[in-house]
């Protein structure tokens, strides 16, 4: 992993950058098809499209969790676009979290516990003490304070996203990216998650990436990207069009 | 640990399924090699005890009992270059009925007590006291033969038509006086119904740095001279007999208990292969939010060796209660069976971490390797 020279106000600036997933011997899907972002430090991205857009995978590129065919990316300063497996997992504890669709929280662990788990993974070690002071500070600034140590299966939708959410900020990183967090919940537990998550960005500086199909989370981004057929593409209004709500039909 | 244990905890049933089989292979390996060490130690003892001696026997039989050689030829075996002293000896069955139990069996032991030649001289006390030269009705006993009789110093032992006082518990050996009733020729020739010059082996001692071969060749030739047709076993002659019984006996038991330790070692690695494609999205949540290849190569291999190690420790927990039950069982016939030797219990750690490590290897590279975007799809 190379430290690139870049503009410090971004803290990722993605160029022409393309993946292709092989399926089988002969058929190929592009996922991305030379995709150009700039994120502000500080800002609140939103990432809409169509299912099969390539959203996901942006975001898994822009994670570090998969990296891109050609291209380059500049993740806070540094050139992830070919590095190394062992130095993209160290550069994601540090300065990526993620919050999934369906929240991937370990059944078999408290909600301390799974907020812990990237603090796991930490070296220089943390004390077992330290690791559950800041567990449970991410937990309350959550408010689930009184929910520590309650197994997933005991908490509800919401408050499972919430422990989602505590976990991906609970190490700091410089990015929290979120897929679809609000898929699995209802209209109005997905509207508390995601206020949630404008409120970190708003008193925190907290610099959030976000997939949604929902047009009215978009509007209130500081940026809202649209994505199809693995590339960003420009407001139309035919794109906008499927994803503003119905008007109520005339009889 | 505790995120190893915790994961474990989520599917109990396989896992101590699992733990169960290698309990059963670390069981067997325990319980067999218990029964190899007991002989190897036996073994071992025997050499140490006999020490460079070569028995001279009747021809006409191979084992010392039975038979029957002149005292006089004594004398002759004496007088042979290299022989440092010849000790006459008379072993008869205590209890003809033990012929039919090889295990169990104790026998009668007519040695020579003169000062300086008596073999009861390289041997330990545990109560009592040794037999003195012209002991009469006295014997000393190995402590086989006391639990198997329930006797102890003090005590008659009834020996073929007469009772005999115990004046002497002997230390165990781990070899033949464990099971041996010492007393003297004369005694011994009474019991057995033996001729006043009668004896029926020859324990002939030898000089340091003597060829215990050739010279047994000797003692043959001495002996036909005398009209006595004899065969001798030499310590050498021993020392091959039982190094290569005891190598045959080694290789069947340790072949049978590495086939079963290999089946324990194969339920573990199926459990693990089975548990990574079971958790592939849980090993893909962990690796996006940092976890490293060898945090996850780690946590999975120490799954594996956790099952090991706690299948070891209950196969090895039960080895030793049903060791201990059957020798209590064998005692009252004064047999002990099974031998837990600290190397054993060593080698029974070492083989469950080593099935272990195997079995978990594979497993957790699996995991280690998956493509965390891969993982986290996977329902």
């Amino acid at each position: 992993m190379e430290h690139a020279t870049s503009d410090n106000k971004l803290i990722v600036r993605a160029r022409g950058l393309v993946k292709v997933y092989r399926l089988g011997r002969r058929n190929t899907v592009t996922a991305l098809a030379g995709v150009d972002l700039d994120v502000p430090r500080g800002s609140f991205t939103v990432v809409m499209g169509p299912s099969g857009s390539g959203k996901s995978t942006l975001l898994n590129v822009l994670g570090c969790l998969d990296t891109p065919d050609e291209g380059t990316l500049i993740v806070d300063g540094r050139d992830v676009t070919r590095a190394r497996r062992s130095a993209l997992s160290d550069f994601r504890l540090r300065t990526v979290g993620f919050v999934f669709q369906q929240f991937n929280l370990l059944p078999h662990l408290t909600a301390l516990e799974n907020v812990m788990l990237p603090l796991n993974y930490r070296r220089p070690r943390l004390s077992a003490q330290e690791k559950r002071e800041r567990a449970a500070a991410a937990l309350r600034r959550v408010g689930l304070g009184h929910r520590l140590h309650h197994r997933p299966d005991e908490l509800s939708g919401g408050e499972q996203q919430r422990v989602g959410i505590a976990r991906a900020m609970v190490n700091e990183p410089k990015i929290i990216l979120a897929d679809e967090p609000t898929g699995e919940l209802d209209t109005k537990t997905g509207a508390e998650v995601i206020e949630m998550m404008y409120e970190l960005n708003r008193e925190r500086g907290q610099t959030i990436i976000l997939v949604t199909h929902d047009y009215a989370v978009g509007q209130r981004a500081d940026q809202l990207v649209f994505m199809s057929d693995g590339r960003i593409v420009p407001r139309l209004a035919e794109l906008e069009a499927p994803l503003a709500p119905a008007p109520p039909k005339q009889s | 640990m505790t995120q190893i244990l915790r994961s474990m905890s989520r599917r109990r049933g396989r896992a101590a399924l699992t733990i169960l089989g290698v309990s059963i292979g670390i069981f067997a390996f325990v319980v067999m090699g218990a029964l190899a060490e007991k002989m190897n130690i036996h073994a071992t003892s025997a050499q140490r005890y006999y020490g460079r001696c070569i028995w001279v026997l009747d021809n006409r039989v191979y084992i010392t009992f039975g038979g029957s050689l002149p005292m006089s030829l004594r004398k002759k075996l004496q007088a042979v270059d290299g022989v440092r002293y010849v000790s006459p000896r008379i072993f008869g069955p205590l209890d003809y009925a033990d012929l039919r139990n090889p295990l169990a069996l104790c026998a009668i032991a007519g040695v020579d007590l003169t000062p300086g030649h008596s073999p009861l001289e390289g041997l330990a006390l545990a109560r009592g006291r040794m037999l003195r030269r012209g002991a009469r009705g006295e014997v000393v006993i190995g402590c086989a033969v006391a639990r198997k009789y329930d006797k102890d110093v003090g005590d008659f032992l009834r020996v073929h038509r007469e009772k005999m006082r115990i004046v002497g518990v002997l230390e165990p050996t781990n070899t033949d006086p464990d099971s041996l009733v010492f007393m003297s020729l004369e005694d011994a020739r009474r019991v057995l119904a033996m001729e006043r010059d009668e004896v029926t082996a020859f324990a002939v001692y030898v000089e340091p740095n003597e060829d215990a071969e050739a010279l047994a060749e000797v003692l043959v030739h001495v002996a036909a001279r005398e009209g006595v047709p004899v065969h001798t076993i030499s310590p050498e002659e021993i020392q091959r007999n039982v190094g290569s019984a005891l190598s045959i006996f080694n290789g069947i038991v340790y072949a049978c208990t590495i086939i079963a330790v290999l089946v324990g070692t194969l339920g573990i690695a199926n459990t693990m292969v089975m548990s990574v494609s079971e958790r592939a999205r849980e090993i893909g949540t962990k690796k996006a939010i940092g976890a490293r290849t060898s945090d996850i190569f780690v946590e999975f291999l120490g799954e594996a060796l956790v099952i090991a190690v706690v299948g070891g420790a209950i196969g090895l927990a039960l080895a030793v209660l049903a060791t201990w039950l059957l020798n209590a069982r064998l005692a009252e016939g004064g047999v002990t069976l099974f031998i837990i030797t600290a190397r054993l219990v060593c080698a029974a750690f070492a083989v469950a971490l080593v099935a272990g490590c195997i079995a978990g290897i594979y497993p957790a590279l699996r995991a280690a390797r998956l493509d965390p975007v891969q993982a986290l799809r996977s329902v």
